[in-house]
């Protein structure tokens, strides 16, 4: 088999990352409706859909970064700056449906801080899930360098301190602690 | 034929439970079974012509790019820039179930064609996409009321 474009495996496997997110949108408003109901089950079956759509969106994240730093740094890299593309900031931030999924977790927060004793299990489960898309996040970002170079938003943090601060506001939002 | 551009749903317009008349709701239930009778094939030439089934089941719905952003003009521009790199346009449409299935589909048969295309992308990240596809296919069955195979 011969190899693939980087840029199209970048593109192609966000596709399935952008899916992924769209369907945790769709299941985190359920689960929200599920407990105004006082329908646990249904709570259950959500977040469980929600933990797996979570899993998806961190393997479809390492898919899209199955090529070498030299790769990235040819071939992806500078097609994220101008004048390639309009933003100075471009980033992952921007993705419409990825902003939508954090206005939801800061609005259900008050369900996952008093989350129902029954529905433990199944909070830790999403919270795992949501601990393995970070690492996969960072864990692409670290291979082309992002422990070393600033984040694509151009503050001076590295990217990886950047995901680091992420990932403590996005668990904070979505555990009961 | 693998398709170059995703439309996607704008996110505010996701359906979380969404009845639809009989002649849809078999026209959805066809489409989605067809999508898990394709990712449980071994072969990708198989699932491609599931996909290929499915879309043209389903149709398409009357769809307008969406030309405006709920939080304003910049924040509408950064959301196009980052859709126009990636091939994406966020949509209206006046059939948002098929909308919302047609892009399961696009994101999927372009998932198969690129998995088929190296056998150097890691099996265990394909195999949790794959189950992620299985996931939303159920989760909409949910949202649909449908019963699927």
């Amino acid at each position: 088999m011969q190899k693939i474009n980087p840029l199209k495996i970048w593109q192609g496997f966000h596709w399935s990352f952008f899916i992924s997110i769209q369907g945790l949108i769709i299941s985190m408003l359920r689960f929200e409706r599920s407990i105004t109901l006082e329908d646990i089950q249904a709570a259950k079956v959500e977040l469980n859909t929600s933990a797996k759509l979570m899993l998806a969106a961190a393997a479809s994240m390492e898919l899209a970064g199955e090529f070498s730093r030299e790769e990235y740094d040819r071939y992806i890299r500078p097609t994220m700056m101008p004048p390639k593309v309009q933003s100075e900031d471009f980033s992952g931030l921007m993705f419409w449906d990825h902003a939508y999924l954090m206005v939801i977790w800061q609005k259900i927060q008050p369900i996952f801080k008093n989350m129902p004793q029954v529905l433990q299990s199944e909070q830790n489960k999403f919270i795992s899930a949501y601990m393995v898309l970070s690492q996969s996040h960072k864990q692409v970002c670290s291979k082309f360098g992002g422990d070393e170079i600033s984040s694509l938003r151009g503050s001076k943090a590295t990217a990886i301190k950047t995901l680091n601060k992420f990932e403590q506001n996005r668990h904070k939002l979505i555990s009961n602690l | 034929m693998d398709t170059e551009q995703l439309n996607l749903l704008i996110p505010e317009d996701l359906p979380v439970q969404h009845e639809l008349d009989q002649a849809s709701k078999e026209q959805i239930s066809l489409s989605l079974n067809l999508i898990l009778r394709s990712l449980e094939s071994d072969f990708a030439e198989q699932a491609i012509a599931q996909v290929d089934r499915a879309l043209n089941i389903l149709g398409t719905a009357d769809i307008s790019p969406c030309d405006s952003h709920p939080k304003g003009a910049k924040k509408h521009q950064e959301a196009q820039d980052y859709d126009n790199y990636f091939n994406v346009v966020h949509v209206k449409s006046n059939r948002p179930e098929i909308s919302l299935v047609r892009s399961i589909l696009v994101a999927y048969q372009r998932f198969i064609l690129l998995g088929n295309s190296s056998d150097l992308l890691d099996a265990k990240n394909i195999k949790i996409q794959q189950q992620g596809f299985t996931t939303y296919v159920q989760l909409l069955s949910r949202v649909f009321d449908l019963s699927l195979n």
